[in-house]
């Protein structure tokens, strides 16, 4: 089909009819309190954010934490409300939909949390667990809900005959298991999933890496993967889009991200991963100012010149196709 | 030769339980030369952060040092009195523990923390040399701006300035030796990667040696000199850092390399250790790993195996018949 629009690289699309979830100008602010009453200022957590997903795409949030990428999945989820911005969910304006039109599209974005050991109610059968999202959304005869379960449980790596013990009797690795085999349930097309590992010990870590990877190639759902790790974020996404202070920095396809960072805060990144190999040029600089206006990563940056002190940078792309937020990044 | 800075023999942590005794560590030997940095790598209830607390004389009620010794300076900490041990703790060795938000007293500024090891430990010194003292550590920390920054509390500082600080706590005495236990765990990526090199600085310039307790192998990787891999209260595979991770030789320290995605290389595939980590208070008869092992024969469930040095490599030992 003919486009009337000019073709951008695929990382600089906003927009487009095939993309599943799709978010634009994105934003949460959080009022700091002032020294006696009122209102001091605004803290954006999130600012200015737009990224898409395809159907079937792993799409990862990398940043450090305070950089807004938790928040910005607690907005896909719409367990919180954004400040400003659209969320575009197969078409549809998600964060207007109400009612039943809402309670139907629910089914199809699920979300797994970090902590399998806050996520899930200690009182409740692991069976009633991973039910409660189909009894909420469809009316299933008892026999078909049983085996429904059953059959997550095993998709997840759980013997069906562990339905009716508790939460504390499974280890975290189990637990995270468990979560996993809840936000499947309903067969959803977009899975956000909040650090999944981080809280898991490392050898559990792959088994649920590995559970992940298995489910989105046999499910075909999009994800959503939220981390602060990069190891994990390579293993897993299709593309990544890099956090800071809540703006995006960078957004490429994993192996450009990682082979070719084009950003001075996604280069620091991968050179302080213990194990990299690779040789930090300088010492990282601690702390640094948040600098009023301009790139948020100018105060802690090498190469930052004036404009970087003044002037917010766009995401724009770069010769090697990805978008990088940087006033320098042809040069540097 | 003067003997080693620390020689652990042996040591044997039990905790009482409802269900029997349990083993945190299960006869652990362990060498630590002045100026070297010593990795302890493991999964967690594997003993790890047990070893640097018995080596601190932190083991309380229902925890006891059931068996072997802990030799510091050439002098046994075990049944050391708790007068002297206090002495010891903060001075000659000190430690660094995971969340400095708990380590730190909230209603102290971070200067009168600091000066407090002083006045303790060095109660000759005067106020005003103490008062420089404190200001060196905290730029030698890589804290700016120190003389006005002493006057903070830790509540006004980021995480990775409260570790600093705790850092600068554990130097302030010059120790000869600092257990750090999961010293970067709570923290981002970049400031971790501050907070080892400022280790590494410590060691090179001070000759301090440090016990580095960890979970993560790629800070042991580029941290350490040598490194242990506890497994289940046990030390299955130990030698110099670069070659027990190159060339690993136990399937367990060969399971968590293969378990870690690198960003080095995406594209291979994670390869998880099946199961859990060992009950243990109803350990597994013979190796504790045998059960997730893929390389288990008949004796492996029999007899415990002891750590011996292979033969291309004998700084390099394992646990492990198969292996050896």
């Amino acid at each position: 089909m003919l486009s009337p629009v000019p073709s951008l690289p695929d990382q600089a699309r906003t927009a487009t009819a095939t993309d599943l979830l799709s978010i634009e100008g994105l934003e949460k602010h959080y009022a700091l309190p002032g020294r006696w009453f009122g209102q001091a200022g605004v803290m954006r957590a999130v600012d200015n954010v737009s990224f898409a997903i395809k159907p079937q795409e792993t799409f990862g949030l990398v940043g450090e934490s305070g950089s807004g990428k938790s928040t910005i999945g607690r907005m896909i989820a719409r367990l919180i409300r954004p400040t400003a911005g659209r969320i575009r969910f197969d078409g549809k304006d998600w964060l207007a939909l109400s009612g039943d039109e809402f309670r139907r599209a629910r089914k199809r974005v699920q979300m797994v949390f970090q902590s399998p050991y806050a996520s899930l109610d200690p009182r409740w059968r692991i069976a009633d667990i991973v039910a409660e999202p189909l009894r909420t959304h469809l009316n299933l005869p008892a026999a078909e809900l049983r085996d429904r379960v059953a059959g997550l449980l095993q998709a997840v790596g759980l013997d069906p005959a562990v339905a009716d013990r508790h939460p504390h009797q499974f280890s975290g690795g189990q637990r995270q298991r468990v979560g996993i085999a809840r936000a499947i349930a309903l067969e959803p097309d977009l899975l956000v999933a909040d650090e999944p590992v981080s809280a898991l010990d490392v050898s559990v870590q792959a088994q649920i890496l590995a559970l992940l990877q298995d489910i989105k190639a046999r499910r075909r759902l999009s994800m959503l993967f939220i981390s602060h790790d990069l190891s994990v974020v390579a293993y897993l996404c299709d593309r990544v889009g890099v956090l800071y202070r809540g703006r995006l920095v960078e957004v490429a396809t994993t192996r450009d991200l990682f082979n070719a960072p084009g950003h001075p805060y996604t280069r620091a990144l991968l050179a302080a991963i213990p194990g990299s190999g690779q040789r930090r040029e300088a010492p990282i600089p601690a702390g640094g100012t948040v600098s009023e206006g301009g790139c948020a990563y100018a105060g802690r940056c090498p190469h930052a010149r004036d404009p970087c002190r003044t002037v917010v940078p766009a995401l724009r792309p770069s010769a090697s196709n990805a978008l990088i937020a940087c006033h320098r990044a042809g040069e540097i | 030769m003067s003997a080693p800075l620390l020689q652990i023999q042996d040591l044997r942590v039990e905790y009482a339980s409802p269900r029997g005794p349990v083993q945190a560590v299960a006869g652990v030997s362990l060498t630590l030369e002045r100026n070297r940095i010593l990795g302890l790598v493991g999964e967690s209830g594997c003993g790890k952060s047990t070893v640097g607390q018995a080596l601190m004389g932190l083991i309380q009620s229902p925890g006891r040092i059931a068996g072997g010794d802990i030799r510091f300076e050439d002098k046994s900490l075990i049944g050391l009195p708790e007068r002297e041990m206090r002495k010891l703790r903060g001075d000659r060795l000190s430690m660094i523990f995971q969340d400095p938000t708990a380590t730190l007293n909230p209603v102290l500024t971070i200067g009168d923390q600091i000066a407090e090891l002083f006045r303790w430990h060095r109660p000759q010194m005067r106020r005003r040399e103490v008062q420089a003292r404190v200001t060196a550590l905290l730029e030698r920390v890589g804290i700016v701006d120190a003389d006005r920054r002493c006057r903070a509390y830790p509540h006004e500082l980021s995480g990775g300035m409260r570790q600093r600080v705790v850092i600068a706590c554990a130097l302030a005495l010059e120790p000869a030796l600092i257990v750090a236990d999961e010293p970067t765990t709570a923290l981002d990526v970049t400031v971790q990667a501050q907070i080892l090199d400022l280790l590494r600085g410590l060691q090179s310039e001070h000759g301090t040696a440090v016990i580095l307790v960890s979970h993560d192998l790629g800070v042991i990787a580029e941290t350490c000199d040598d490194v242990a891999v506890m497994y289940a209260g046990r030390v299955v595979e130990s030698g110099p850092a670069d070659e027990v991770l190159a060339r690993p030789r136990h399937p367990y320290t060969a399971g968590l390399i293969a378990s870690r995605p690198s960003i080095m290389a995406p594209d291979q595939v994670v390869r998880p250790i099946p199961g859990t980590v060992p009950d243990l208070a109803r350990p597994p008869a013979g190796c504790a790993f045998h059960p997730r092992c893929r390389h288990a024969v008949a004796t492996c469930r029999d007899a415990i195996p002891t750590l011996s040095a292979i033969r291309e490599e004998p700084r390099h030992a394992v646990a492990c018949p198969l292996a050896a």
